[in-house]
């Protein structure tokens, strides 16, 4: 005997009536048991699915929807002043991006005004013949020593070596 | 639907103009139903308020694109089942199954009278909302659309976006694959 598929007891559960499966279900028990497992299935389904949040929820729930389309529909600060004026002048401290970009800036001028004093340190002391080129070379960074070359008047630059420690007159 | 007041389509006329008030008549007689649709789909109170709420605001901002004559609900369920389906992408994981309803199962089903029953029944429906986690989202959707029971298989179809033999095809099988997962999870052989 073939049996129903699942689809076909599916659509039977959904009210679907064929002359062909209602005649097998007439005569098969397998069948009718499996159509009443499905049917419980979708009836703890339907249970597990289903949740009502009361009459309170929904006395409001139009005015709620009516608020967050207002609310959407609120221009935006129409420019950065606007959004300064709106913050306050220190808003920005409770900002994570404008405090990052703030240490950023703060990191960059650090860094630039250690180079200069660098430059100047290195740069007065070959000039004045006190340091050799080698003692130089062997403590600078490579970075630090492009930068000194670049300080460098141009008849000064075979002095300065090409990598640290390598030069040696 | 049939609700007392003005027909759906005189309402769904006047928001087109940007009637506000007639508007907010529509959510009042779709937001139960809008919002069983959402807790089908997301098992979770907190989400199916946040959804069904979207729902209508998205509905209101494509109300002049719907096609007055047709039925609202399959609509308002189709804008519903697409946020929930990008809810569970966002989150990179499926609905959420609370314990709400398990806690709440005795009011709300009645089953408090027989304390082995109400066990039972608590136990299978705990293994039932789990094995249906498991199931694939479209097959949940087309479930949980079905299991409301306020849906046809065409307005199923509608809310999909989807013809109605993909419906009865997708609900046979995913009926067959719960059966099987229910089946596993309680030691059966399918």
């Amino acid at each position: 005997m073939n049996h129903l598929t699942d689809e076909q007891l599916a659509a039977r559960l959904d009210g679907s009536r064929s002359p062909d499966a209602e005649g097998h279900l007439a005569g098969c028990e397998e069948c009718r048991a499996r159509l009443a497992e499905l049917s419980s299935l979708d009836d703890a389904l339907a249970r597990a699915l289903d949740h009502d949040p009361g009459e309170a929820y929904f006395a409001s729930f139009a005015d709620r929807v009516a608020a967050r389309i207002a609310q959407d529909a609120a221009p935006a600060p129409a420019s950065a002043t606007a959004d300064v004026t709106r913050r306050g002048l220190f808003g920005w401290w409770n900002s994570p991006r404008a405090l990052a970009w703030a240490g950023g800036a703060v990191a960059v001028v650090a860094v630039a005004a250690l180079a200069v004093v660098i430059t100047r340190d290195h740069g007065v002391r070959p000039l004045a013949g006190r340091t050799a080129p080698s003692e130089v070379g062997s403590t600078a960074a490579p970075h630090g020593a492009n930068e000194l070359r670049a300080t460098l008047p141009p008849e000064r630059g075979p002095g300065v070596p090409q990598r640290p420690g390598t030069a040696r007159r | 639907m049939s609700p007392a007041g003005p027909p759906d389509d005189a309402l769904i006329a006047a928001a087109q103009r940007g009637d506000q008030a007639a508007f907010a008549e529509i959510v009042r007689r779709y937001q139960r139903a809008v919002y069983r649709v959402a807790y089908a789909l997301t098992r979770n109170a907190a989400d199916a308020d946040d959804l069904a709420q979207e729902t209508f605001v998205r509905a209101w901002g494509a109300i002049g694109r719907f096609e007055i004559g047709q039925p609202l609900y399959p609509w308002l369920a189709r804008i519903g089942t697409n946020l929930a389906y990008s809810l569970f992408r966002t989150r990179k994981r499926r609905p959420e199954t609370p314990l709400e309803p398990l806690l709440e199962a005795g009011q709300q089903w009645g089953v408090e009278d027989d304390p082995a029953e109400h066990l039972a029944r608590s136990e299978r429906d705990e293994r039932l909302r789990t094995c249906f986690v498991a199931l694939a989202p479209e097959h949940q959707a087309v479930l949980a659309l079905r299991a409301i029971k306020d849906l046809s298989y065409d307005e199923i179809a509608q809310a999909l976006n989807v013809p109605v033999g993909t419906v009865m095809s997708r609900l046979s099988r995913a009926r067959a694959d719960l059966r099987r997962r229910m089946q596993e999870g309680s030691g059966e052989t399918p």
